[in-house]
């Protein structure tokens, strides 16, 4: 009996111990790449994972001497056409197309990027359907008025889900002097009645809102009009600066809805326990990263002062 | 396996049916002499023979099978003192014996250890742990004394945090137990946004946690069942009880009337001054407002011998208003009300009824205004049922149960965006169950239970068939070997978030939505070790098949089918749990072991492979020790020491250097799924209890004491931080503590 007590409290003792060690970093090659519906196919970056010990440096992580292309797939899956891309020669890992060929909407393209160790990393986008741009191009409305900024856009499509969304805002003249309040209290701590001076504020602390986008939106969350077009209208609490900014309404495919759902489960936005970071879904293979693809309209926009 | 369960069934009934033959029985009410309150569990034990019964959640208790003769009939209950009747039956003769006990005081000095040990058997059932309001009083506490924190103390229960009430039994989250208020089904039970829960330690008679293996009584959850009841009232004399605590301060009154008794204890935050004091000096992020309250109260009115009804009410909210910023305001206001309408009767002595009309309601309202962007979230749960049981003595130790429970239960879910809804869901479904059991005493050894629960769902229409079965062998040196096994299926699931239950949001199954439904496997022995300490010990093994959750990667439910809201997975937990217990003496208390663990698979996580949940824990330790300095001061010490929770550990990171819809990188980690270990925690609270009397009109008990007295910083979590100020693209790890310094609480009570 006396033996086996003893193994007993040394299981219990030892596994007490169980605080499992944390794993090591493996390098991983990395691909980043957004393409947009009618403009040149964008450049892909190549780099590879990081340990989280000093700062990332993502053009010293670049992967230089890797062969890259984009194939565009017919529906039957075999290449219709092929993108070559050439190392920029300036970025260690950035790669430009060798062609000014235009990305086509509702058409699946695959990257393929051969890599100086052998390996081969791909990963595929099913490109959203167009989307129009119905009314307005431009507009002026007052902060805060009962007259809010609408957009209306001819829908987008994809296949097997509703549109996803995200709507963009850059502020052509993000100057502190321009903040609305709420930011500018919230960056800053500068209430509506205080007197203060721009010159002397953090200009770094405006680098979060130089541009500023909402999470993946359904299209169900928008007005739907008897034409199939969809009303957007610009919250309020979106804008940051007074003065021209720039709108941009963007359909998403799977894989960019993909990497901002899981990053905001990353950052702590979802339903798990504080402390659980589940990974990002694996949408590349042979690496990590996201090849993604959009559809874009983009209009400009003066926010006036009340 | 349901069909060999059914099979069973049917035997432990044709088997008890053949035993049973005419014979005499003894029967009645147990009641504290003081109040005439009802006891719950209390035990009747015929001497010398192995005859006895419990009573019942009305107190009732019937003891059948008799021969013509006298006997010596003993009660005991933990906390009275044991009494002794010497009753007399012919054959045939139903007996009635209503029996009254006298509680004890503060010492215990005079206690009949023979009889308190026969009243802790009965504590000794299987997965089943029950709490005395004055237990609850006494234990230390943050600002407040709390029915769940003090059952996280118990083996095999765990919290999530200093920070939260829930309850996580036995591998289980906290919408896998069933929480019943005078049988009635409270949705939201905390207050504080989680902090503490709902139960008014004043008002409550009763709490008992089913950790597991529960009969086929209880259903609609997978995992464990706590079961409240409020005190009936006084039926002797009006009483009442003022206490006053750093956090709220409460009010309890009870007593008699012509028909029968009532009770009502009120509480309410008592925060204001300290909020006012605080903005005077210009402290920052002081709500403008914030309260809670609750009310309980509870009335009796006996029709006859045999016949009571009750109406029992709860109403709880929890307010916020607060402003931060140039135009950021928030309105929170959740909380519950339930109502029961209960009526027992007894057709004859062998033959008890209840029945119950119930209500509940939870309603959560969370309105932002952001630069007058109006977003919202309103959630609201009406379940309205009906439930009614029969409870029959067949014969010697053989007692059938039987019952049925139906309702409507309503969810409505909005969000409203820029005073838009883009977000709607109502779900309106009638549901029921109906259930037989059975206990029978297959011989003086051999104890043996069975049942069936039938249940149904209307949104989905799902029907699931629940067998339970349970056995215990009593050896003749007393020692208990006790084995359960249920299946256990669950329609609902939570919305929660461990840092925050303001929000919390009940779903249903449906179209696409399978029931949960799980296995449980209990084996336990229970013993007295010498000086009568009280031996526990329990292993468990239980599946969680079909779990549904919300999505945790869902961005915007709005034009999504209701099956794509959710992600489905598998869980189990298996564990052994150890309790040794001193009832009587001086130093009294608890001593619980858990080595437990569990585990959780979903597609999208870990990579499909199971994982750790955050609140599993490997080695859970806690020792609670009550000690009567004197007469007059007790001295109350709760330590708990437990394996660090699960966490992750990023191992690597990118960032995305191009984003088109942000202007700085954004990162992403690659990390083992919760593959690592906060720090163990461990933690001792201490506190002192002063009994006496206040100018010769009332009793009081000043409570002075501390939390985590030597200031353990134990780990909540960690957080990334990945734009820390020292240097762009560094990533900075963050802890975030949970009660990290000493904190003292003093209370004061009145009784009268």
């Amino acid at each position: 009996m006396r033996p086996i007590l003893a193994l007993l409290v040394l299981a219990l003792l030892t596994s007490a111990c169980d605080t499992t060690r944390p794993s090591d970093h493996v390098s991983e090659p990395v691909v980043e790449a957004y393409l947009i519906v009618g403009e040149a196919f964008a450049p892909v970056r190549l780099t590879r994972t990081d340990d989280l010990d000093g700062v990332y440096d993502a053009e010293a992580l670049g992967i230089v001497g890797a062969s890259v292309r984009v194939v565009e797939l017919a529906i039957d899956g075999s290449p219709a056409r092929t993108i070559d891309y050439r190392a920029s020669g300036v970025t260690r890992g950035l790669y430009l197309p060798v062609s000014d060929e235009r990305v086509r909407a509702a058409v699946r393209y695959r990257l393929e990027a051969d890599l100086p160790d052998g390996s081969r990393l791909s990963a595929e986008t099913v490109v959203p359907g167009e989307l129009d741009l119905i009314e307005p191009e431009r507009f002026e409305t007052v902060y805060q008025s009962t007259d809010q900024f609408e957009i209306r856009v001819g829908p987008s499509t994809y296949p097997g889900r509703q549109e996803i969304y995200v709507l963009s805002l850059q502020p052509l003249d993000p100057d502190p002097a321009n903040l609305t309040p709420f930011y500018l209290d919230a960056l800053y701590g500068i209430g509506p009645d205080e007197t203060w001076d721009p010159a002397s504020l953090d200009v770094t602390k405006l680098e979060d809102i130089l541009l500023a986008s909402s999470p993946p939106i359904n299209a169900a969350s928008f007005e739907r009009l008897p034409d199939q077009s969809i009303r957007i209208r610009l919250p309020w609490f979106s804008v940051a600066f007074f003065g021209p900014v720039r709108v941009q309404v963007n359909a998403i495919d799977d894989n960019i809805n993909d990497f901002f759902r899981y990053q905001n489960a990353q950052l702590g936005g979802s339903t798990l326990s504080p402390g659980e970071l589940p990974n990002i879904v694996d949408t590349v293979d042979g690496g990590r990263g996201v090849f993604g693809s959009m559809a874009r309209q983009t209009v400009e926009l003066t926010i006036l002062r009340p | 396996m349901s069909r060999t369960a059914a099979i069973l069934f049917l035997a432990l009934v044709i088997t008890g049916s053949a035993s049973a033959r005419q014979s005499a029985s003894v029967s009645g009410f147990v009641r504290d002499a003081e109040t005439r309150e009802t006891l719950i569990l209390a035990n009747v034990l015929v001497q010398g023979t192995s005859s006895g019964a419990a009573t019942n959640t009305s107190g009732y208790y019937v003891i059948d099978g008799l021969s013509a003769g006298t006997y010596r009939i003993l009660a005991s209950y933990l906390g009275y003192r044991s009494a002794v009747f010497d009753v007399t039956v012919a054959a045939g003769e139903a007996r009635r014996l209503d029996i009254e006990l006298e509680p004890e005081g503060l010492t215990t000095g005079e206690v009949v250890v023979e009889a308190d040990r026969e009243s802790v058997e009965e504590r000794q059932r299987l997965g089943v742990a029950r709490l005395t309001t004055a237990a609850i009083r006494q234990l230390p506490t943050v600002l407040e004394p709390d029915v769940f924190r003090s059952l996280q103390l118990l083996p095999g229960v765990k919290a999530a945090s200093d920070f939260s009430s829930g309850l996580y039994v036995r591998g289980g989250s906290p919408d896998q137990t069933l929480i019943l208020l005078d049988r009635t089904t409270v949705y939201n039970p905390s207050h504080l946004f989680g902090f503490f829960s709902t139960f008014n330690p004043d008002a409550i008679k009763d709490v008992r946690l089913f950790k597991g293996g529960f009969p086929a009584e209880y259903g609609g959850r997978i995992g464990s069942v706590v079961d409240v009841y409020n005190k009936d009232g006084n039926r002797r004399e009006t009483r009442g009880r003022l206490s006053v605590g750093l956090l709220s301060s409460r009010a309890f009154l009870e007593g008699p009337y012509s028909r029968g008794s009532w009770m009502v204890a009120v509480r309410r935050s008592t925060l204001e001054p300290l909020f006012a004091g605080l903005r005077s000096a210009d402290v920052e992020g002081i709500p403008n407002a914030f309260y809670f309250y609750d009310v309980n109260a509870k009335v009796n009115i006996d029709l006859g011998r045999g016949d009571k009804v009750s109406f029992s009410g709860y109403a709880g909210q929890d307010m916020l208003d607060a402003s931060f910023l140039e135009g950021l305001d928030i309105g929170l206001t959740y909380g519950n009300r339930t109502f029961s309408a209960d009526w027992t009767h007894l057709f004859s002595e062998r033959l008890f009824s209840e029945l119950t009309v119930t209500a509940s309601r939870y309603a959560s309202d969370a309105d932002f205004s952001i630069a007058r962007t109006e977003v919202g979230r309103n959630n609201s749960v009406y379940d309205l049922t009906m439930k009614g049981d029969l409870e029959y003595v067949h014969g010697e130790g053989h007692t059938v149960k039987g019952g049925f429970w139906v309702g409507m239960f309503t969810m409505r879910l909005a969000n409203v965006f820029d005073a838009r809804e883009n977000f709607a869901s109502r779900i309106h479904a009638p549901y029921g169950s109906a259930f037989v059991q059975q206990s029978w005493k297959a011989s003086e050894r051999w104890n043996l239970g069975g049942g069936l629960r039938l249940s149904w769902f209307g949104e989905g229409n799902h029907v699931r068939l629940e067998p339970r079965a349970s056995a215990e062998y009593v050896t003749r040196q007393g020692v208990r070997l006790q084995a359960a096994y249920g299946r256990y299926a669950q329609y609902l699931t939570l919305i929660s978030s461990e840092v925050f239950s303001g929000l919390d949001t009940w779903l249903t199954t449906g179209r696409g939505v399978e029931p949960a439904y799980g296995d449980q496997f209990v084996v336990g022995v229970k013993s007295f070790l010498p000086g009568s300490i009280g031996f526990e010990w329990e292993a468990y093994y239980r599946t969680m098949r079909d779990l549904f959750q919300l999505d945790p990667f869902l961005q915007d439910p709005a034009g999504v089918d209701y099956d794509r809201l959710f992600h489905f997975g598998y869980g189990r937990a298996y564990g052994t749990e150890l309790t040794l217990t001193r009832s009587f003496g001086r130093a009294t208390g608890f001593v619980g072991y858990t080595l437990g663990a569990t585990r959780r698979r979903f597609d999208a996580i870990n990579e499909g492979a199971y994982y750790p949940p955050k609140y599993d824990r490997l080695h859970d330790l806690t020792a609670v020790v009550n000690y009567d300095l004197s007469s007059k001061w007790r001295m109350t010490t709760a330590f708990t020491y437990a394996t660090g929770q699960a966490y992750t550990e990023p191992a690597s990171q990118y960032r995305l250097v191009d984003f088109p819809f942000t202007a700085e990188e954004q990162p992403a980690l690659v990390s083992p799924f919760n593959a690592a270990r906060l720090p163990d925690y461990h933690r001792l609270d201490i506190g002192f209890t002063n009994r006496g009397r206040f100018f010769g009109f009332a009793d009081y008990e000043l409570q002075l004491q501390v939390i985590n007295a030597y200031a353990r910083r134990n780990v909540w979590f960690y957080f990334f931080d990945f734009d820390p100020d020292e240097a762009a693209g560094l990533v900075k790890r963050e802890t975030v503590p949970q009660i990290p310094v000493p904190v003292p609480n003093i209370a004061f009570s009145l009784s009268f």
